[in-house]
């Protein structure tokens, strides 16, 4: 076939794959979003809360005890997951070049799954919690989220096994990897703590582990998965060395499950178990190092590309997100020094945050921002959207590093000094816990942006064009919206700009 | 690399971890064997740290309003922490018949409870030995009461006006008073009490079995000589 | 790797290997569970083995001691004594629980000056009535499953009542243990029993003073013992020790070794 065939062939079958999945990516995508901001307020309240108790106080369903674990479960399991399923499965589609077969029975189970969350999110602010970090949903959630996790992706896992023969590409490896992990570390947590019955501390270690296992072996692949894509795909450069993605993935399978019990040190667990993980947890920059330089390498080679394209200016971001975030795995887990100071402050929520939104947020919005306009044939609506989106989710997650990376320790401290009476240590807390609520109403403002962007999209109503919106305005003639404005099926030059 | 090398690999490095980490440590220590509470005396029987107290109900309770993410359960060792150098977080530092009882939190301390509330951040202090605090310290005379104003009320008392614990007067009623307040009804160290003239709060049950968990935390009971790393032994020794 | 691997057969498969791999851990813990998955050792149960190990012994001594067929053969009596027995009162001395505040006050008051009675009982020289000793013997099968039918004790159990200074020495002691019940060690003839962990029970609280004299006169003239008999109206003065908890024999009155 000649190229130019073979090429059109290409952007049909790509057109194809992307009609094909829309309405279960559409759906995982807006209703993660919804989720967020359901998140983001119960994040507020809580943060809120913290440094003024008498808001919203003397309601059952609104203490802090359960809204705390309410705004997790919805940023972990509302939006995390189904952001990660819509990646995924439009990932793992196109890499294979297969259209989706499965979108109405993706699209059910997705709907089951906001179900399961819903009335796990309610249980727990009626007070049916169980008291287990992370895993807060009363306990008949867990098998309905293990079932319907397994309808949604295994397309995907059938999709890579019969892909036709050619290049594997590096996302690939991380999205089957992520897939695999998800159910080993979530069974194992669900049938040791709650239906096998172990020693109480043991219990409390192996929920520690789940936690660490779920943002190192399925939030980190899936994040590593879109950036592997996007950096290469947008630039229209190769990865700068396959080599190091390898030595990325594999350092981080071979670290990552024995990291997390490190917030069990001093507790009456066996010695070595709570070493292991800080041991872990500080060893896992390696894979972040590897994966954040091969990925800015091979952005940085065209700046303007960051510059303009929404897409990979918010990877780019998120990948310096990695960064921060796998080196404060670092500083806050050295056994000699910092590990006391940080084991019981705002310094484990702080390194969560960064995990979940500077890293895997930021990096899922960049592969919003590219995916959504492929598969509703739109473009987003408006460049000033997009930059009020990423400036204060910016601001925000600033706030948010230094509260965890400086607050937390200056809390230990505080904590630490056993001749203060314990008001001294607590109230170390106040200033950064202020810190904490503007960040999320930052957030929280960049979000609203964004969930109004995208339901609009959702409704179809984005720009008719094959220019994408980018971040950077052109004025003059040579503006990529064309000469007529919005209404634009340009020839040839914009279709090359666009040709994904 | 093929797909069944990929699932191999992964498989190994995963489960060599989830076997070392988690697996054989659960298997191990569901049947932590008893130790003999005087080795000397062999009919000494074993070190049972009974608990007093509606456990597993105020466990519950616990649990499910969220207390764990502000309080610990946790009394570190030396080398982990500065927990046990607090005068009553390990124990008492004072207590008029034993002296100095503090001790870190040894295994058999969450007996009767199925899942350990290790706690996730400090915000409030370490609850291990609370039940000994507010009998030893805060209120002798009815320990209780101490537990109940908190909970209705934490901020109310002038030594912790700036404490951020959320006020759990959801679980308490409002009630008219009988012939004269009731036993449990709540009120201050300066014996006024919340409601207006003719009304009282009165703790519901989970106020209830949650107060009786609370005090049922005395981890500072004498401990067997092998797991006991009181430095004033070794002197004696 | 050619494209005639996206056949439906090899979907099929595909998607059953997922599972299998998805379900892989879950899987094998669930192995290792079937072979560990025995009752973790209560250290409740624990503790409490020594006490049922003692349960078992007292048990065995006293089925060996009160063997079946003394107890059928007893039962006409005991049903006879029981139906020409009177109702109890509403409120008798041995419905106090020990240990609550009724006793507690109880307690609080003073107890009877046991001196005039013993001494009334040891000087006493009238002749024993066979046929209270009858009654006390019909009365006795009970005692008997600790102290032995003949007097003779049971490991274990209870001391032997054959020889026993208690037995024929001052009247009060009797009364009290039989009110009260008795903890700790005792000795007996010159041997101390540390080994009744139970102590007695107060068997006397229920009886009534005819009955419990009676049985005492039994036990003071049997099993090689020879003492005065026990008048009802002395155990009666001891009615107010109902109640009490159970005393250590040390405030008892001791009785004078043979």
């Amino acid at each position: 076939m000649s190229s130019t065939a073979q090429s059109i062939q290409d952007a049909k079958l790509r057109a194809d794959i992307d009609r094909s999945l829309r309405h279960p990516v559409m759906f995982f995508m807006t209703s993660g979003a919804a989720w967020l901001a359901v998140s983001i307020i119960l994040g507020l309240i809580s943060s809120a809360k913290v440094h003024s108790p008498e808001f919203l106080s003397g309601f059952g369903w609104l203490t802090y005890g359960r809204v705390f674990p309410a705004h997790i479960a919805a940023l972990v399991y509302g939006w995390g997951f189904q952001a990660a399923f819509g990646v995924m499965i439009w990932l793992m589609a196109r890499l294979s070049r297969q259209e989706c077969k499965s979108a109405g029975i993706i699209l059910a189970a997705g709907h089951v799954w906001n179900f399961a969350v819903s009335i796990g999110l309610l249980g727990i602010l009626g007070g049916a919690g169980t008291g287990v970090p992370w895993m807060e949903f009363p306990t008949f959630i867990w098998p309905v989220l293990l079932v319907t996790y397994f309808v949604i992706v295994v397309w995907s896992f059938i999709q890579f096994r019969v892909r036709p023969s050619g290049y594997v590409y590096i996302s690939q490896w991380y999205i089957m990897a992520a897939m695999v992990w998800f159910p080993w570390i979530f069974l194992t947590a669900n049938l040791l703590v709650f239906v096998f019955q172990g020693h109480p501390v043991m219990a409390a270690g192996i929920a520690a582990w789940f936690k660490s296992g779920l943002i190192f072996l399925f939030f980190t692949p899936v994040a590593l998965a879109a950036s592997y894509y996007l950096a290469p795909k947008v630039t229209g450069r190769p990865i700068f060395s396959y080599t190091l993605a390898k030595l990325g993935f594999w350092s981080l399978a071979i670290i990552a499950p024995w990291a997390g019990m490190q917030k069990l040190t001093g507790a009456p667990i066996p010695f070595f178990l709570p070493y292991l993980g800080a041991a872990a947890t500080a060893l896992l920059f390696i894979p972040a190092l590897a994966a954040g330089v091969n990925i800015l390498r091979t952005t940085l080679a065209s700046p303007e590309a960051v510059e303009q394209s929404p897409s990979l200016r918010f990877s780019v971001a998120g990948i310096i997100g990695l960064l921060v975030f796998g080196f404060a795995g670092l500083f806050l887990n050295l056994p000699g020094s910092s590990l006391k100071l940080t084991q019981f402050s705002l310094s484990g929520y702080g390194f969560e945050i960064l995990a979940l939104y500077s890293f895997f947020s930021f990096i899922m919005f960049g592969a919003i921002y590219f995916i959504v306009p492929r598969i509703t044939r739109r473009e987003w609506l408006s460049r000033r959207l997009i930059s009020m989106h990423f400036f204060f989710s910016v601001y925000g997650i600033i706030a948010v590093s230094v509260v965890a990376l400086f607050g937390g320790l200056m809390q230990g401290i505080g904590q630490e000094e056993w001749i203060q009476p314990w008001i001294n240590a607590a109230t170390r807390t106040y200033p950064y816990a202020i810190f904490i609520t503007i960040a999320w109403a930052f957030i929280l403002f960049s979000n609203v942006f964004f969930f109004l962007h995208l339901t609009l999209m959702w409704l179809r109503l984005g720009r008719r064009s094959s220019h994408p919106t980018l971040l950077v305005s052109h004025h003059g003639g040579s503006s990529p919206h064309g000469a007529e404005g919005d209404i634009d099926n340009a020839g040839p030059g914009s279709a090359d700009a666009h040709a994904h | 690399m093929s797909l069944r090398h990929f699932i191999i690999g992964l498989s190994v490095s995963f489960g060599l971890a989830w076997l070392s980490v988690v697996v054989i440590p659960f298997v191990k220590m569901r049947n932590l064997a008893p130790i003999a509470l005087n080795a000397e005396e062999p009919d000494s029987g074993p070190y049972f740290p009974k608990r007093a107290g509606r456990v597993a109900n105020g466990a519950e309770i616990y649990a499910s309003n969220g207390c764990y993410n502000c309080h610990t359960q946790v009394v570190r060792p030396t080398y982990a922490g500065n927990d046990l150098f607090r005068a009553d977080w390990g124990g008492l530092k004072a207590d008029p018949e034993r002296g100095d009882t503090r001790r870190e939190t040894n295994a058999y301390d969450f007996l009767g409870e199925k899942f350990a509330h290790i706690g996730v951040s400090r915000v409030g202090p370490d609850l291990s030995n609370v039940g000994r605090r507010v009998e030893a310290i805060y209120s002798p005379e009815n320990p209780s009461r101490w537990l109940y104003a908190h909970l209705f009320n934490p901020r109310y008392e002038a030594d912790r006006e700036k404490s951020t614990c959320p006020s759990f007067r959801f679980m308490f009623d409002e009630k008219e008073v009988g012939t004269g307040l009731s036993d449990d009804a709540v009120t201050f160290s300066d014996g006024r009490s919340p409601g207006s003239d003719t009304t009282e709060f009165v703790p519901n049950s989970d106020a209830k079995a949650l107060v009786s968990y609370l005090l049922s935390m005395k981890k500072d009971q004498p401990v067997p000589a092998s797991i006991d790393f009181a430095p004033k032994k070794a002197e004696e020794k | 790797m050619d494209s005639s691997r996206d056949n439906l057969f090899t979907r099929f498969t595909t998607f059953w290997w997922a599972l299998f791999v998805f379900a892989g851990f879950g899987v094998l813990l669930a192995v290792i569970w079937l072979f560990n998955n025995s009752e973790p050792k209560n250290l409740e149960d624990v503790v409490a083995e020594t006490r049922y190990k003692n349960k078992e012994e007292v048990l065995k001594a006293q089925a060996t001691a009160l063997p079946q067929e003394a107890i059928d053969k007893a039962i006409s009596v005991v049903a006879t004594q029981l139906a020409a027995s009177k109702p109890a009162a509403v409120s008798t001395d041995a419905q106090i629980v020990p240990g609550s505040a009724r006793a507690k006050a109880k307690e609080a008051g003073g107890s009877v000056d046991p001196s005039a009675i013993n001494k009334e009982a040891a000087e006493s020289k009238d002749p024993v009535d066979p046929a209270i000793v009858e009654k006390g013997k019909a009365s006795y099968l009970l005692c008997g499953a600790c102290h032995g039918q003949n007097g003779e004790g049971v490991p274990m159990a209870g001391p032997p009542l054959a020889g026993s200074e208690w037995v024929t020495g001052p009247v009060s002691n009797l009364a009290i243990i039989g009110f009260r019940g008795i903890i700790g060690p005792i000795t007996v003839a010159g041997k101390e029993h540390k080994e009744f962990v139970a102590g007695m029970a107060p068997m006397a609280a229920a009886m009534s003073d005819e009955d419990f004299a009676a049985v005492l006169t039994y036990i003071r003239n049997s099993f090689g013992n020879k003492a005065s008999q026990v008048k009802p109206e002395w155990v009666k003065a001891f009615r107010g020790e109902i109640g009490k908890p159970q005393l250590p024999t040390s405030e008892l009155i001791q009785p004078e070794a043979k």
